[in-house]
């Protein structure tokens, strides 16, 4: 798919897109770990924070992948 | 009554989908020039290209929300849906069937029916798949904007029309590439930002077993409940879900609608194609563990006093909504911003579904109706241009449908079905025709003609009390859902007898005519010499053995 005109891969829109929601998502962890009013059920275990990192990397290693094509 | 309300973190992360989407389509439009760019995405895909679009051409938003609620209500059997109503399918188009489909170089499904047959057969199908696809995208767009404006609150006519035209958009710059694309990019949104509903549910619960250990056996099994229908939740046996739900219903709906095979269908070769629907079947056959799993712990906390889980009313009947139940979950867990990837991920899912409706049926109508019936001297420049008229002609039609869904509701019940009424006889016809050399022109037409009209009759006479439903479903307490699965397996049976029958009577074509087109006349690729872990037959049986072992630990 990507020989022709040098298109950019799949691969990297997906992880640019991912790379960004990961990075904000673990932002908005940060931010919100001193603001108790937003309580969810099981906000002690800060899934934003976790869950935003794995996000963050998974882009970054498709953001490889795709420039490896 | 909105459930969720976006914060600022969640709405930027909405917007920055749109702007990315339609800037995946400006992107590629420089890249789609020809017909074969246009419509076929330029046959460039890998297999993983065009495996995981297509399992996400499938996978909307609408059949997340609608299983994880019909698990509320089915339990582990919605698990089938998947586990046997679509991997040995799938296995079997991409092992089977694509070999025909792809080496005779169609740009649609009713394409391989002109080849094979005629164009009578052809202009059959394409015009019902196109009017199917017409009809279904609207509902979609109409259930999209029910749920958007319960579950946000967003306004109907606003939520309707911005979707549509986003989609119409970055379809109309670049075609299936587009499609392909965004279909990815929903598939990577759906596991990112809908899988930890499942894992925070799942923890809430205790773990996975606690879970199971709480619901009652007729909704924890797949099988053991199943020799009588009165023992499980669907009101159906074994013989309904293997028959009608695995092999009719499903092979009907995963080998001949063009919806998904398209994508197949722009990889860049014969073994990428093949591999495109097996490598969609692992990532098929992990989706309960995002939908059912969500569906049993949504159900489990309806069932504890003080959880404050309350399903929604539906808004037309006031009964709770089981369908609700997935954003209410992504209330309860999510924080701000990743509430915003939930969401962004089920606006994926909407969108992307409505783009494959959007994409198959501008190269149906652009290939197998308008050049066939209006211009057959049409260039391959002008083919493009009506592809591209099309795509914004469709997603009006779409939006029209959806409003005459909102007016009239019942008008639902009808749609829905018809994708019994085309895709399990069609799977017969095609079946017949790949197989079975001596299968006619004369005998595929009137085979299929009677078995898309046997099966609406069926249809109208249930829903009218015309007979009792023992008659088709052999159980006196069947569910919609059982009289779906038999009417589909009767409606199969009957194009397979006619076309049959009519076939022995008249002329076949001459085997010079059907080569690449049926089997025995068509080179066999498993016997190329090709390394163990690049073969098809070798990642199917992988597959097909993880779904038995999934079949068994559940059973």
């Amino acid at each position: 798919m990507e020989e022709k005109k040098q298109m950019l891969s799949v691969w990297s829109w997906v992880g640019i897109i991912l790379s960004v929601y990961g990075l904000i998502i673990t932002g908005a962890g940060i931010y919100y770990l001193s603001r108790p009013e937003t309580v969810t059920a099981l906000h002690r275990l800060n899934p934003s924070l976790w869950w935003g990192a794995i996000i963050v990397v998974a882009g970054v290693l498709l953001l490889l992948a795709g420039r490896n094509r | 009554m909105a459930v969720i309300h976006l914060a600022l973190v969640d709405w930027l992360i909405v917007l920055i989908y749109f702007a990315f989407i339609i800037g995946i389509g400006l992107y590629l439009k420089k890249f789609t020039v020809t017909g074969e760019d246009f419509f076929l995405a330029g046959r460039r895909s890998s297999s993983w290209m065009a495996g995981l679009a297509f399992l996400s051409a499938n996978l909307g938003a609408l059949e997340i929300l609608g299983w994880t609620g019909g698990t509320m209500k089915y339990g582990m059997f919605v698990s089938h849906f998947y586990w046997v109503g679509a991997i040995p399918a799938m296995l079997f188009l991409g092992l089977y069937m694509m070999p025909f489909y792809y080496s005779s170089k169609i740009h649609s499904v009713p394409g391989y029916l002109k080849l094979r047959f005629d164009e009578r057969s052809r202009l059959l199908n394409a015009v019902s798949f196109a009017v199917m696809t017409l009809l279904m995208s609207g509902i979609n767009l109409y259930l999209m904007a029910l749920v958007l404006r319960t579950i946000l609150g967003w306004d109907w006519h606003l939520s309707m029309w911005v979707s549509a035209l986003s989609i119409g958009v970055y379809i109309a710059l670049g075609g299936l590439l587009s499609a392909i694309f965004t279909e990815i990019v929903q598939f990577f949104l759906i596991w990112s930002g809908l899988f930890l509903v499942a894992i925070l549910g799942t923890i809430e619960m205790g773990g996975l077993s606690q879970v199971f250990a709480q619901i009652p056996p007729e909704m924890a099994r797949l099988w053991a409940t199943t020799a009588d229908p009165s023992q499980n939740a669907m009101g159906v046996t074994w013989m309904g879900i293997v028959i009608g739900l695995g092999f009719v219903l499903s092979f009907g709906y995963w080998t001949t609608d063009f919806l998904v095979v398209q994508r197949a269908f722009s990889s860049k070769n014969l073994r990428a194609a093949r591999l495109a629907p097996i490598t969609a079947s692992f990532f098929k056959m992990a989706l309960p563990f995002i939908i059912v799993v969500s569906g049993l712990v949504a159900w489990r906390l309806t069932q504890m006093a003080g959880s404050g889980f309350h399903l929604l009313p539906h808004p037309s009947t006031g009964e709770p909504w089981n369908d609700t139940a997935f954003p209410l979950l992504i209330a309860r867990y999510y924080p701000p911003g990743l509430v915003g990837l939930g969401i962004t991920a089920l606006l994926a899912g909407f969108m992307a579904g409505q783009a494959g409706n959007v994409s198959a049926f501008n190269t149906v109508w652009t290939y197998d109706i308008y050049r066939v019936v209006f211009k057959k001297d049409a260039t391959d420049e002008h083919l493009v241009w009506v592809g591209r008229v099309t795509t914004i002609v469709g997603i009006v039609l779409s939006v029209v449908t959806a409003y005459v869904a909102m007016q009239f509701n019942t008008i639902m019940d009808y749609i829905q079905a018809i994708f019994s009424w085309v895709n399990a006889p069609l799977f017969a016809t095609m079946l017949l025709g790949m197989f079975w050399k001596r299968c006619t022109s004369t005998g595929a037409f009137y085979g299929l003609l009677a078995g898309m009209g046997s099966s609406f009759l069926m249809f109208i006479g249930l829903k009218f009390a015309w007979f009792s439903s023992y008659w088709l479903t052999f159980s006196q307490n069947a569910s919609d859902m059982s009289n779906n699965l038999w009417r589909a397996w009767w409606a199969w049976l009957i194009c397979f007898g006619v076309t049959i029958l009519i076939s022995l009577v008249t002329k076949p074509k001459s085997d010079q005519e059907l080569e690449g087109l049926v089997k025995g006349l068509t080179p066999n690729p498993d016997l190329e010499k090709t390394p163990l872990l690049k073969r098809p037959t070798f990642w199917a049986a992988v597959s097909l053995v993880l779904a038995i072992i999934l079949n068994i630990y559940f059973w």
